[in-house]
Order: structure tokens, then sequence, then C-alpha cells
């Protein structure tokens, strides 16, 4: 694990959903550090967590109990507007479903997001098409996600991610709709960006394509972290877990 | 056009059959607003112009009391000449005419019929009553008549007279005396409505006079430009008056036709109010529809727009989509709505509903002695682009609240967990 800058702390955090007999503790106490240029899979099987916990890491949701430090902001004091204010401009994400907007085009979604972002017109547009190029997708810019393969429609999703370069990626279960050559060429293109643009990439996946890619895998069972482990790059990574 | 503007431009676009239902629901619903206003308008216009054009102006100079108390043996006394001068020298007055109207009997033989006969100037009464203008025998009263007396169609039918006949014409003086006077028939006019025809008996103004035994004229009935600008017209005229300082004048009031006729326009109100209630109704259907097309669109969009929320768009900004695509809705709407009322509001502004017809009474219809226009036709003008406009926009905006309202209870995080 590096000494650099703790992009993410949690302490003791716990998410319960509903209330009395019918409550469900979703997230048990977890303890958790994340650092600046980590390239971490949040790996588990499915109802461990790892969704409830990205959402939490990701300013979607407030935590029932315990502190969450992400970015250098406190989330337990941070309000809708400041949430949606990080996302918008420190934090990127990306969806297992791309959930890119079908009536826009991949230059267009991309553009969207930065529109979002007070940055003006000729700025957006050159670097949703800089960011495109960047990710193989130049040709495609002026097609729609209809148009466009299941890889090719997450890759717009990962453009529309990173177009603002954020510090912090947040992507859940990537790669479960792609096939292998997909799936593949998915995380070598994110491991670029990890390595080229020092971007820490926090993953929730129960894919083994996924796992063998991160330098860090933290285990989550039952809302627990169960094992958190630091591995060589390219170092194959097998768990139990994999198989669910 | 920004990316935002596109997205709620082409989500409009994502559901044709839906947005298409939306904007003829409301083209339909403006354009049936506009054609109902465009016919109150037209409504109210033509009452004006008829309730002016029979006989009583647009505005009324009345001695001080009679708004009170419509005492018809109340006159304006003095030099009345010189007020009638003054009344028609203040710009945007184009007749001034003095009338007298006083109770009396009619009698040709066995025959006689109880009136309401008016003395008046003949050449401004002309000018101001329609129901004269059409002279069915003989001639109208002519300035330099004395003791001349032109009848109503009908009157004159009742009274089996024919021209120049002599007529006794009894009233009542102010001191409980019978005046009489012999009448010579000079004319028979026919405004076309039986009940108006009935009443007509007009004789010069002296005379009448004469036969009231009350000094002065009852009222000046006056003609304006702009009939719309009664209100700010009818002071002038006051400042006029109070600035002549003409002696021996009796303080008299200034009054629209709206003050001298209250039960016409409180039928008029009614009518109005009515149609109002329609079109609040027809609006308010457009509304709901256009509520719930936007909520299904909504819902429908609930993952996409929750995706967006979780990547940091910010509430304000789904609502101002939300509102986008309404305001676009609006506009298209507004388009079609003049395309579906251009046709109706040509039609009932240039060619009109004739009730003549329909009632068989062609000439006219009386409304509480004004003879007004058979064919009724709607007032159209330049103010019906604006008007589907704000309509059209209004109606789908106020629509998109509820929806963008519900939109805050998409939550991005619950919505991606259960998706995923």
């Amino acid at each position: 694990m590096s000494e650099s800058e703790i992009l993410i702390s949690a302490e003791k955090l716990v998410r319960e959903f509903g209330h009395g007999a019918t409550m469900v503790r979703a997230l048990r106490g977890i303890d958790l550090q994340i650092h600046s240029g980590e390239f971490v899979a949040l790996v588990g099987p499915s109802g461990s967590g790892k969704t409830t916990l990205l959402n939490q890491l990701g300013a979607l949701d407030q935590p029932s109990s315990g502190e969450l430090t992400v970015l250098g902001k406190n989330l337990n004091q941070l309000n809708k507007t400041q949430r949606s204010e990080l996302r918008l401009h420190r934090i990127g994400f990306v969806f297992q479903a791309y959930n890119l907007v079908p009536v826009l085009t991949a230059r267009e979604n991309v553009e969207f997001v930065l529109e979002l972002q007070g940055v003006d017109a000729t700025e957006r547009r050159k670097r949703a098409i800089e960011v495109l190029d960047e990710l193989g997708l130049g040709k495609d810019a002026d097609r729609r996600p209809e148009e466009l393969s299941g890889g090719e429609q997450q890759r717009v999703a990962v453009a529309r991610a990173v177009a603002s370069r954020p510090k912090l990626i947040l992507a859940d279960e990537p790669t479960a709709n792609l096939d292998t050559e997909n799936a593949e060429a998915l995380m070598t293109m994110m491991r670029r960006l990890h390595d080229e643009q020092k971007m820490t990439f926090l993953f929730a996946t129960h894919d083994p394509r996924v796992m063998r890619h991160a330098e860090r895998i933290i285990t989550l069972q039952d809302g627990s972290v169960l094992s958190d482990e630091a591995k060589e790059h390219g170092a194959e990574h097998h768990t139990d877990l994999e198989l669910t | 056009m920004n990316v935002s503007s596109q997205y709620a431009l082409r989500s409009l676009m994502r559901s044709t059959t839906r947005t298409l239902l939306s904007l003829i629901g409301v083209g339909i619903g403006c354009a049936i607003a506009a054609v109902a206003v465009a016919w109150i308008k037209g409504e109210s216009g033509m009452m004006a112009e008829s309730t002016a054009m029979s006989g009583q102006g647009y505005l009324q100079v009345v001695p001080r009391g009679w708004q009170e108390s419509r005492d018809t043996r109340l006159r304006i006394t003095g030099d009345w000449k010189k007020l009638r001068k003054t009344i028609e020298g203040v710009p945007g007055i184009t007749v001034v005419t003095p009338q007298v109207e006083t109770q009396g009997l009619l009698g040709m033989g066995t025959k006689v019929q109880g009136v309401s006969l008016l003395g008046g100037d003949p050449k401004s009464e002309r000018e101001i009553r329609r129901t004269i203008r059409a002279v069915s025998q003989g001639r109208y009263l002519q300035a330099d008549d004395k003791n001349a007396l032109v009848l109503g169609s009908e009157l004159a039918k009742r009274l089996d007279v024919s021209l120049n006949d002599e007529i006794v014409v009894t009233a009542v003086a102010p001191t409980g005396e019978m005046n009489s006077s012999l009448l010579t028939l000079v004319g028979v006019v026919h405004s076309g409505s039986r009940s108006i025809d009935a009443t007509v008996a007009h004789t010069n103004l002296n005379d009448a006079i004469h036969l009231g035994g009350r000094p002065g004229v009852e009222r000046f009935a006056i003609l304006v430009n702009e009939p719309k600008d009664v209100g700010p017209l009818a002071q002038r005229v006051e400042r006029a008056i109070d600035d002549s300082k003409i002696k021996e004048i009796a303080k008299v009031d200034t009054l629209t036709w709206i003050q001298v006729n209250p039960s016409l326009v409180a039928a008029k109100k009614a009518d109005a109010a009515f149609s109002n209630a329609i079109i609040f109704v027809i609006v308010l259907l457009v509304i709901l529809g256009i509520t719930s097309a936007q909520l299904t669109g909504v819902l429908q969009r609930g993952r996409e727009f929750s995706a967006l929320l979780a990547l940091g768009m910010k509430r304000r900004t789904l609502w101002r989509l939300i509102f986008t695509e309404a305001l676009f809705t609006g506009i298209a709407g507004a388009v079609l709505a003049t395309v579906f009322a251009t046709p109706a509001l040509w039609y009932l502004s240039q060619v009109g509903v004739d009730y003549g017809a329909i009632s068989g009474n062609e000439s006219g219809m009386n409304m509480s002695g004004i003879l007004l226009d058979p064919i009724m036709k709607a007032d159209v003008g330049i103010w019906v682009i604006p008007f589907l406009l704000v309509l059209a926009i209004g109606a789908t905006l106020i629509g998109a609240i509820y929806p963008a309202i519900y939109s805050l209870r998409i939550d991005p995080a619950s919505i991606l967990r259960a998706r995923n």
C-alpha cells in the first residue's frame, strides 16, 4: 500500500436499511483507507455489501453511523448539493449497465457532464473529442449508444467518467455485461488511464478478469471486510469468492 | 443549442406518439380557449357598439342624480346649447345629440298607444340611432320640422295610420295638467325588430320639450372615436364642462355606456363568467394532460435520471430539463393551436354567426331596447398570437410542476442498486 495521500477513509462505517424486525444491516462497521493512485477491486459475493459501500464512497448515500471522508471531505457534514458538487467535479462513475443518455451521441454524452461542470462550449467539445480519441472512439463520436456495441458503450461511459480528470473513479461491475475480449480491453484501457494519469480506481466486482488487473483486493462478506490484500500488478488472485 | 437543450428536445422525440398526443391536446385546448376569448371580445365590442348606436351613445352627460335615481323628469337646464358645443370641442368626441323623452299617449281615431316620445336633433339623432336609418315610408325628421312625427312600422300599424295623418299626442306636464298636440306623421321607420318598431315615436326636440312641459334637455348622447377609451374620455368631458363655467347649467355627470346600462353589463359579465369557466376547465384538462405525459416521461427515465444525478447533476438541473421539455411542448403546442384556431377565427371574424337566421328575425334582436346586430362576429387581432403562446407555455409549465416535484423522489443510490 502506498504512503501517498489518503483519498478515502472509512471508520466503523455502518449502513442499515429498514426498521425493527425488517432491518437489514448492509455494512457492519467497515474500516478502510484508499490512497491516491491505487487500483483497487472490491470483491465479494452478491449481497456482501459491495454496491452499498460503493454508494457510500461515491457520496450517493449517507451512512447510518461511522465516519467517512472522501477527497478530504467529511461526507457526514455535506448536504445533498455539496455531495452533488463533489461527485460532479472530483469523482467519476462507471456503471454496470453503462447508463448513457440514449438520445445523445457519444460526444454529447461526454460533453453533457462537462456542461454540468460549467465548462464552456468550445472547451468541452474539444475535451470530449480528445478523450474519445484517447479511448479509440474518435470515429464513433457522433453515433448514439444504440448504434454502439456493449464494449463501445462502456468505453464511452469511461470517457464520460474521466473527461474532467477526476481524482477518483468508482466503477460498479463495469465488465459484467461484456464478453471476455471487451472486458479485457476495458480493463487494459482503465489500467492505462491509471498509469498515465494517476487516477485512483475502485471497482466493485466479482469478475476475475477485473481482479487480475487490481493492485489491491478488498474482500467483503456480510457487510464486513473479510480480507484486504495488496498484490503485484499482473499477479493472479484466486479466492473461493471468484467462483460465486 | 447546448447539450441540455438538445437532450430535452430529443427526449420529446423519444416517444413520438405521446408527444404528438400531448401537442394535439395543447393545440386543441388552447385553440378552443382562443376562439372563446375572441368570441367574448367580439360580443363585448358588438354590445358596446349596439348600445351606442341604439341612441344611447358611448357616453352620456346627464343631470346630477340621474345615475342613482334614474328619474326621467330630471333635466339639464340653462344654456344647454353652449354645453353641447363645449362637449363637441373635446378631442375624440364625434357626435353630441341632445335628447328628451316624454311618456305619452298617441291617439288616432279609436286607437291609442302608450309611447315614450323621443325628441332630438334630427341630424345627429340619425347618426347615433341605427334603428331609424331604414325609412320605409316618407322621410325622417328635419331640423325645421314643427309638429312632425316619425313612428316605427309596428306602432304605425297598430295605430293604423298613414303618412300625413294627424295624430293626437298627449303628455302629462309637471303640474299634472295634460298637454296635447296634433303631430303630423311624416315618416315610418323599420328597424327589423318588431318590438323596437313598436316603441319608436320621434319628434323634434322643441316639440318634445313643449309636450313634456319641462325646460331643458334630459341628456346628451355622445359618440366617440375610440370606444375602448370611454373611461378617460369621460373624465376629459367632465373637465371641459367644469372649465367652461357655463352659467345657469345645473350640475351634470358624464357616464359611460357601462354606467348607463348596469343590467346589460351584468348580463354580459355573467355570460363572460360562464365562458371563462369553460376556458378554465379546458385549460385545466390541458394541464392535467401535460402532467400525465410528463410524469410518464419522468417515470420512464428514472434510471437515466438517477445515473445523471449520480454523476453529479443537481436537482435544479433536472428540473430545468423537465421545464425545458415543457417549454418546447408549449411552443410547439402554441404553433399547433394557431393552426387549429386560424380557420375557426377567420370564419367567426369574417362571416360570423347569424342569430337572426336562427331566431327568424333577420334584421336584429332586441335586448333591453337595444337593437343587436343579428350577425355576431369574433374580435380577432394580433393579440391572438401572444395569447396562444402565453396560454400554451403557461399550461405546459404548470403541468410540469408535479412531475418536477415527483423527480425529487428519484434516489440515484437505491435505483442503481436495484437495477444492477
